[in-house]
């Protein structure tokens, strides 16, 4: 008789420990794969944080002589923790085809440009205090962004065109892309000087501001990086460079939140992975001990019909094998079905694209390592029996 | 066929206790043998040392001038031997049927057949059979494997007079008939009395 056919025959013929093993295979294996899938995201979440937390440095120039030259951006950017770099300019500009909303002191068709590489990352519009109530924010070199009662009051629409006087006095005409609100241009009190109402505030690129100033250089900067936990070390870097003539600061408020609850997360979900291992192996040896004590006899009669030691290990590794292979697929259908549920009930995930979910190769690494388990508890349990001089146990059988 | 040649056992705690002492003799086919012995004379041992479970410390087992040693004990006990227990030792998880195969590639069914056990007993579980045909099913599992020695153990320690005389025939019939060399293991003089040779362990010594 093979040892496949004695495996198929004890699993059938022994239900209640087959049962019983196949259930405590299913829980383990359930719950191994469920915390798996919840730290994977929680794995996957970290990382997506990381790249958009947006943690950034800010480097102001203190010094009207030593502004950030092109060499500087480069030098920066160079450094292996930068992701890019957001340059800040601004200018007080004339209008000849604009008229500000006046105020009660100020200059004649002066405003005030800001220039962003990119406007929605560092300027008023980052926090959702001013938005685009029509058109977009700028994308090409000479686009610009101006406030909704300035272009009512000038009847401008996205798309027009504003004239700017240039440093040199020549003229360079700028396209409106989008008209903007900041919620507080009511509030605003008389004294507010003209050049520095909110409706005289007009947002474009860098380059635009640059052109407009005559000048390649800038007094602000925010460097972007892309590991937040390492953002300290660059600023030290940074530091170094500029220690004299800028201040520099570090913003990473999102990160810092966000990454001690995933931390907490991926910590609960590695304590539960650990404890159920941990309890399932020791249960499982545990039965499995009790249980090989108990086949002692039949270990010692199949040695004695010239059965292999080497048979008779695999027919009770193959009864695990098996056991813990069909647990293994139902514990898969039942994670797989699970967990969206799941997912929808952790308030980590709300409004988060990413689904809670094991790979492929998560579940098979699973899988092998289960079967390697299986293999290491069957043969410790097994080992002493299989030591033990036949003629002992049948001895003490027979009494 | 089988021969004890200088047998000498003792066990590695126990030096001084020798349970077999010099033992030589030469089992012959178509013969059914009884050992006779009291409690711890080492009956159980020298059958053990027969079917290859253990080693003797000092001596050689040999079947047809081979020593089992050398042939491998895992061969010797799938080739050469058979046994039969006084706890019959049945796989419990196994149908007769199915018990009978483990001990070779013999037809089960007919062997099953042939030692009484009907077609309704021989699908049921083994456990759920008296000891009487428990006892049949071990015999014809020691029958499978066409080994021409049998090895029987107290083999009616546990059964009745009327089931004991009947296994005793089994016996006899395997020795006569199927010329296999049968060696019985007892303390029961009666037993004893209906194989052919009666050898008495006595003080680690085999006597005739």
């Amino acid at each position: 008789m093979s040892c496949l056919a004695r495996t198929l025959c004890y699993i059938r013929r022994k239900k209640m420990k087959s049962l019983l093993l196949l259930f405590l295979f299913l829980v383990i294996n359930s719950m191994v794969l469920g915390t798996l899938g919840i730290r994977k995201v929680s794995l996957e979440l970290a990382e997506e944080l990381r790249k958009n937390a947006e943690s950034k440095i800010t480097l102001e120039s203190m010094d009207v002589n030593h502004p950030f030259e092109e060499t500087d951006m480069q030098t920066i950017g160079n450094e292996p923790n930068v992701n890019w770099l957001n340059r800040i300019s601004e200018i007080q500009v004339v209008s000849t085809t604009c008229i500000p909303v006046a105020g009660n002191e100020g200059s004649e068709n002066v405003f005030t440009i800001h220039g962003y590489d990119k406007l929605e990352k560092d300027s008023p519009f980052a926090d959702k205090v001013y938005r685009i109530t029509e058109g977009n924010y700028p994308q090409g070199s000479k686009d610009i962004v101006v406030n909704q009662f300035l272009a009512e009051d000038n009847g401008i629409q996205a798309g027009d065109k504003i004239v700017f006087e240039m440093f040199d006095g020549t003229e360079q005409e700028a396209v409106v892309a989008g008209l903007f609100l900041s919620g507080m241009e009511r509030s605003q009190t008389e004294n507010v000087a003209t050049v520095n109402r909110i409706e005289n505030q007009i947002y474009g690129t860098a380059d635009f501001v640059n052109k407009l100033s005559g000048r390649t250089d800038f007094f602000n900067v925010a460097v972007y990086v892309n590991n937040p936990e390492q953002l300290t070390d660059t600023k030290k870097v940074l530091e170094n460079m500029y220690q004299d003539c800028a201040a520099i600061g570090i913003t990473d408020n999102t990160f810092q939140k966000l990454k001690m609850m995933i931390g907490q997360t991926d910590r609960i979900t590695f304590l539960i992975f650990v404890m159920t291992v941990t309890a399932g192996s020791m249960i499982i040896g545990l039965l499995l001990a009790m249980w090989m004590r108990s086949r002692k006899t039949e270990i010692a009669v199949l040695i004695s019909l010239g059965i292999s030691k080497e048979n008779i290990l695999s027919q009770m590794v193959l009864e695990e094998m098996i056991l813990y292979f069909i647990a293994f697929a139902g514990a898969g259908i039942a994670t797989k079905l699970l967990l969206p549920r799941i997912s929808n009930c952790l308030a980590i995930m709300q409004g988060n694209s990413i689904t809670l979910e094991l790979s492929f190769g998560w579940q098979l690494g699973v899988l092998c390592i289960g079967l390697i388990g299986v293999v290491i508890l069957t043969g410790i349990a097994i080992f002493p029996y299989m030591e033990k001089p036949v003629k002992e146990t049948l001895s003490e059988m027979e009494g | 066929m089988l021969e004890l040649k200088n047998i000498s056992y003792y066990y590695k705690s126990q030096k001084d206790k020798t349970i077999l002492n010099h033992v030589s003799y030469e089992f012959k086919k178509g013969v059914m043998y009884a050992i006779l012995g009291s409690s711890g004379s080492g009956k159980t041992t020298l059958l053990s040392l027969l079917a290859g479970l253990d080693v003797p410390v000092d001596g050689t087992v040999c079947v047809g001038g081979e020593d089992i040693l050398q042939r491998g004990l895992n061969a010797h006990r799938k080739d050469n031997m058979s046994l039969v227990f006084q706890n019959y030792n049945l796989i419990d998880y196994l149908t007769p049927v199915e018990n009978v195969r483990l001990g070779g590639k013999a037809d089960a069914e007919k062997l099953l057949e042939q030692m009484g056990i009907d077609q309704l007993q021989r699908k049921r579980n083994v456990m759920q059979l008296s000891g009487g045909q428990q006892q049949r099913v071990a015999i014809a599992r020691a029958l499978a494997s066409k080994a021409p020695i049998l090895l029987a153990d107290e083999p009616t320690g546990n059964l009745d007079e009327d089931t004991a005389n009947e296994i005793i025939a089994i016996f006899q019939n395997l020795a006569h008939e199927q010329e296999k060399c049968v060696i019985v293991v007892t303390h029961s003089r009666e037993l004893a009395e209906q194989a052919d040779y009666i050898l008495t362990l006595k003080k680690g010594k085999l006597e005739e």
